[in-house]
């Protein structure tokens, strides 16, 4: 018998028993032996298992593939500069009938601003791997809308002392999005103090609706003057600050 | 079956959010994420396969996403896209992460023979991957495919046959010079 020869019927039949666990123990223990001496033998099983390693990684392949096809349709990045745009223009209409009710204002405001970061960035960070296992491990609770969970690891990284702004603004976002304000406050205030990072202008944005949700209203404005002119925050900081006057 | 279609659903719906982020904020589009994300959940199959995944240690979803973000960093260290992203203050450190050479060749050797299954008839491939994927029963098959247990017991034999010998001229052809 040679290696590539057919594989007939009762022999694939009996590599099917071995592989799946169902041949009897002598059977099996006939079937080793057969295996370390006969080459062309050993070498048809080894076929074998590519063959059903290709049959599951096309099915898994064709699985995957479905998902796909099922996962709703996002917008492009593109398309939602305008509805942020679009979004702007009837905010601005809104807020005209907002300026007779300043006692609810503050919240409106915030309902009508806040939103839990709909998908963090995610960064290449620095850090060995336990950090970074750490890390998506609290990126795929924050996913899950598992908030405290997320806020609790990206904590213990930050208490270790590793990390970065990324790290702070990620921890600030899950006590923000969890409903813990002050304590949020504290972490987007540390980011990016000491030179304009990628979050700077993000964590600014988030320390607006955070002095909106806690009523401050000198804190806005403070806000409102430091913000950077190049902020893609800056129309919607100064709205909020306008209305609020 | 619907409780697999149930996790891949939720693999797109969490983990895939998750790299599409991480590609689009990294110089990349959409179509590169969704790309990747094939490409990685690809590799991780191959890693499970070889027991190089340790549930115990990291949950899938973060070693989904780390596999991921290596790749996509080979990518861009690859086509020099790095000079000319806007990446965060700490992200331009890239972490070193060398794949095993016997990994690399292993997965891309696999890759190459599961082009040999899309040469199989639809038949086939519909009883290959009930037999051999979703272990249903030749009984199972048979209803589903309107045949008998043992006519579609010899089918099975013969598409894996077939599956052989596309398998061996794949082999043929990458062997040669």
């Amino acid at each position: 018998m040679s290696a590539t020869r057919d594989v007939s019927f009762e022999e694939l039949e009996r590599f099917e028993r071995y592989h799946s666990g169902n041949m009897p123990h002598d059977d099996a223990e006939v079937f080793i032996r057969q295996l370390e001496t006969d080459a062309d033998l050993y070498q048809r099983y080894h076929n074998f298992i590519d063959a059903l390693d290709v049959v599951s990684l096309a099915s898994f392949k064709s699985q995957l593939e479905a998902a796909a096809q099922r996962r709703p349709e996002k917008p492009r990045i593109a398309y939602l500069k305008y509805l942020w745009l679009a979004a702007a223009a009837v905010l601005l209409t809104v807020f005209a009938f907002w300026f007779s009710r300043p006692v609810s204002l503050y919240n409106e405001l915030f309902a009508t601003y806040a939103t839990v970061e709909p998908g963090l960035p995610v960064p290449m960070g620095a850090g060995g791997e336990a950090y970074t296992d750490h890390f998506f491990e609290a990126m795929v609770d924050f996913k899950d809308d598992d908030f405290d969970a997320a806020a609790a690891k990206w904590k213990a990284l930050y208490e270790a002392g590793e990390g970065g702004d990324s790290l702070r603004y990620f921890l600030a976002s899950a006590l923000f999005a969890g409903g813990a304000y002050v304590d949020a406050r504290r972490y987007f205030d540390e980011v990016g103090t000491s030179r304009q990072t990628h979050y700077t202008d993000r964590a600014h944005w988030y320390l607006v609706l955070t002095a909106l949700k806690l009523g401050e209203e000198q804190t806005i404005e403070s806000l409102a003057v430091s913000v950077h002119e190049d902020s893609p925050y800056a129309e919607r900081i100064r709205t909020i600050h306008q209305a609020l006057q | 079956m619907r409780g697999e279609s149930g996790a891949f659903d939720y693999l797109y719906t969490k983990v895939y959010s998750s790299v599409e982020r991480f590609v689009v904020t990294n110089s990349g589009s959409q179509d590169d994420a969704v790309d990747l994300f094939q490409e990685t959940m690809t590799a991780v199959w191959i890693n499970i396969r070889q027991n190089k995944f340790n549930p115990t240690t990291v949950s899938f979803g973060a070693y989904v996403l780390r596999s991921a973000r290596n790749k996509w960093i080979d990518r861009l260290c690859l086509s020099d896209v790095r000079r000319a992203t806007k990446l965060g203050d700490e992200a331009i450190d890239i972490v070193e992460h060398p794949a095993g050479e016997a990994e690399e060749h292993e997965a891309a050797r696999l890759l190459a023979l599961s082009a040999a299954f899309d040469t199989l008839g639809e038949k086939c491939q519909t009883i290959l991957t009930a037999f051999y994927y979703r272990k249903d029963s030749l009984a199972a098959i048979g209803e589903q495919l309107n045949h008998d247990e043992s006519t579609v017991r010899t089918l099975k034999c013969s598409c894996m046959s077939k599956l052989r010998a596309a398998l061996a001229a794949v082999n043929h052809r990458d062997e040669s010079p």
